[in-house]
């Protein structure tokens, strides 16, 4: 009962995989606003050990990245028990179709282009995702 | 006495001799080195001596000329293998060679030309049984035989350590193949037809087998030493066709000629042939030599295509991030994230809003005008309402039109049948080029979206403006690539790239796209797409 009790007053927590520390800091800054607890990694190595180690409720994805990229992320992930439940969105500046089949493929909640959406539609998304 | 020797093998000779022939022509008359070119011709050479002096001595039949003839064809046979040798040596250059071996190979191919011929210890003597010819053998043939298997297993070691050696180098691996396969065709065949069997068996009627697989040697050897384009059926085919003519040509002339006369204008016939000819496969040639450069040029460009477009994807992402952060900090302001802000700067944020998106669209047609050109966009279509994708594009133009004073509105009726089957993003770009376009150049009076139902299954949009309007002259050429209306709205922005994709996209979509405008009257830009129907669940009984 007590588990119960601490999950409904935590505050929901995000996974974070980007490289480019502009947009780093201004999801940060939305999502902490918004009332998230945010876990950042700057590549995708980094990205998948934490998402491995920490619980997370919902992983925000780049693509390209230094060492592992996103896709590359995401089919390791896919890839363990632990990682199967997980929700994903990929938020990626770069629309290849390759990449966007391959990241449907493995199943992924979203597959957004950053520059086309504002922090306060990516969050209502964020929201929608983790509740499904 | 001549022996009623088999019709067949009168043939197989002359083909091989023509074929041989016309091997050495392609060879001399493609782009090859000289060095490689006297060899091979030394190796044509030498074959046409084996085979032709061995069938010679078979149609002769008994007799001192058939022995002659024999011992002359089995004299070149170890020669024949030094030069193969060194072929491989020169053909394949960066493999490590050793002077004195080649020299003492050398020696010992020449040495047994002497041995052969004028001693009785290869070939002692030969005989007639059932009209097949029967070799006695010599104290020495097993050195010969020895000798002959030496020389080709040296000659498979250098190809198969250089195989090896070669990894990295799929073209010249394949020649290595091209030269291994012959050689080995080459090797068993003889080993087979001209030593086991008579040898072992004492069968001296499949003999000539062994003759005649030096003609696949030597023409994967020419595969092997011109490139595949040049070797093509064409060259080959016109070489063995100018060779068999000529052939025919001067046998006729030498030998079917009755009188003195005849003979002599034949063979003026067959050496104004001869020019001639050789023009021929030399044109042909060349055609297949430009045919391969072109190829060549096609795949560079091919190259510098998909260098171009990582490119243009490379600069787009670059390109998006910053704007991705302006947008997404904008948004941020403009939503009360970092406080009250006043109208001012509300409205001044607004139009920074607006120019963003403005880039953001260019950045987008930049990205999408290839990929839908060269067939390579993965279209994500579904059926979408037109009124809802307006209403969402609509909102975003409607700040850059308040800073211009521009009235902006839609007009969409409520029973308007508007199911389409597109790829939404798609669509949304469509009416933001439209939009964008109208806003931009429009700089006073309104601008409005329309849905209108021409007809039960056709819906249309229109983007009514009050802007200068285009020309009839322009109009026609609007939608083209890189077209800009310069005439009436001056040097802009833009990349002349956005009516185009539209029109690329509403035709993918089963659609129409165009304009009615008058110069000073505004313009309606306007799409058509055929409305998908209400499917209605049938019922199950």
């Amino acid at each position: 009962m007590e588990n119960l009790k601490e999950d409904t007053n935590k505050k929901p927590s995000i996974l974070l995989v980007e490289d480019d520390p502009l947009l780093v800091t201004m999801y940060k800054t939305k999502f902490t606003h918004e009332g998230f607890d945010i876990l950042i990694a700057n590549d995708g190595q980094t990205g998948l050990k934490m998402a491995m180690e920490e619980e997370v409720d919902l992983i925000l994805l780049d693509i390209m990245m230094p060492r592992l990229s996103g896709i590359d992320l995401l089919e390791a992930l896919r890839n363990t028990p632990k990682g199967k439940k997980i929700p994903v969105i990929i938020a990626t500046n770069l629309s290849g179709e390759e990449d966007k089949q391959k990241a449907q493929k493995l199943g992924v909640n979203d597959y957004l282009i950053k520059v086309n959406i504002t922090p306060t539609e990516l969050v209502s998304k964020i929201r929608r995702d983790i509740k499904s | 006495m001549f022996l009623q020797y088999a019709p067949v093998s009168k043939i197989a000779v002359f083909l091989i001799n023509v074929t041989g022939i016309s091997l050495v022509l392609t060879i001399i008359l493609a782009n090859v080195k000289p060095l490689l070119k006297k060899l091979f011709v030394l190796m044509t050479i030498l074959m046409f001596m084996w085979v032709d002096f061995a069938f010679l001595a078979r149609l002769l039949g008994e007799g001192n000329t058939s022995l002659l003839s024999i011992k002359l064809a089995w004299s070149i046979t170890p020669l024949l293998f030094v030069l193969v040798y060194s072929f491989i040596n020169n053909f394949l250059e960066d493999i490590p060679r050793n002077r004195y071996l080649r020299i003492g190979l050398y020696l010992l191919g020449l040495s047994f030309i002497f041995i052969v011929n004028f001693s009785k210890h290869v070939i002692s003597d030969i005989m007639f049984k059932d009209g097949v010819l029967v070799i006695l053998y010599g104290k020495l043939v097993w050195f010969f035989f020895g000798t002959i298997a030496l020389l080709s297993f040296i000659n498979f070691f250098i190809l198969i350590s250089a195989y090896k050696v070669k990894k990295n180098n799929s073209d010249t691996k394949s020649r290595i193949k091209y030269l291994l396969v012959g050689l080995t065709i080459f090797f068993l065949a003889n080993a087979i037809f001209n030593i086991i069997f008579p040898v072992f068996f004492s069968r001296f009627d499949l003999y000539e087998l062994g003759d005649y697989s030096t003609i696949i040697f030597l023409s994967l050897i020419a595969y092997a030493i011109v490139r595949y384009n040049f070797f093509g059926v064409k060259v080959v085919a016109t070489s063995f066709l100018v060779t068999f003519l000529g052939s025919f040509l001067l046998l006729d002339a030498l030998i079917f000629s009755p009188t003195t006369i005849q003979k002599i204008t034949k063979i003026f016939i067959f050496l104004f042939y001869i020019p001639f000819g050789l023009l021929l496969i030399k044109s042909v040639l060349r055609e297949v030599k430009q045919r391969e450069e072109l190829q060549e040029l096609t795949d560079k460009l091919k190259a510098m295509d998909e260098q171009k477009d990582t490119f243009i994807s490379m600069a787009a992402h670059e390109l998006r991030a910053p704007m991705t952060a302006i947008k997404g900090y904008v948004s941020m302001i403009l939503e009360g994230d970092a406080g009250d802000i006043t109208d001012k700067a509300r409205g001044y944020l607004a139009d920074t809003n607006a120019i963003n998106d403005r880039l953001v669209r260019l950045v987008n047609n930049m990205l999408n005008v290839s990929r839908i050109e060269e067939g390579r966009m993965v279209y994500q279509v579904e059926i979408v309402n037109l009124a809802e994708v307006v209403r969402t594009v609509f909102s975003q133009f409607r700040p850059e039109a308040e800073r211009k004073g521009l009235e902006l509105s839609s007009d969409v009726p409520m029973e308007i049948k508007d199911r389409v089957e597109v790829d939404p993003d798609r669509i949304q770009e469509v009416i933001g080029n439209f939009l964008s376009n109208a806003v931009k150049y429009t700089n006073e009076g309104s601008v409005m979206v329309k849905l209108r139902q021409p007809s039960e299954n056709i819906v249309r949009l229109e983007v009514v403006d009050t802007g200068p309007g285009i020309s009839k002259e322009e109009q026609a050429k609007l939608f083209n690539k890189f077209y800009r209306a310069e005439s009436t709205v001056g040097k802009t922005i833009g990349t002349g790239l956005g009516l185009y994709i539209s029109r690329l996209l509403i035709e993918k979509f089963g659609g129409k796209i165009g304009i009615d405008s008058e110069v000073g009257k505004g313009s309606i830009f306007w799409f058509e797409l055929p409305v998908k129907p209400v499917t209605v669940p049938t019922l199950k009984k």
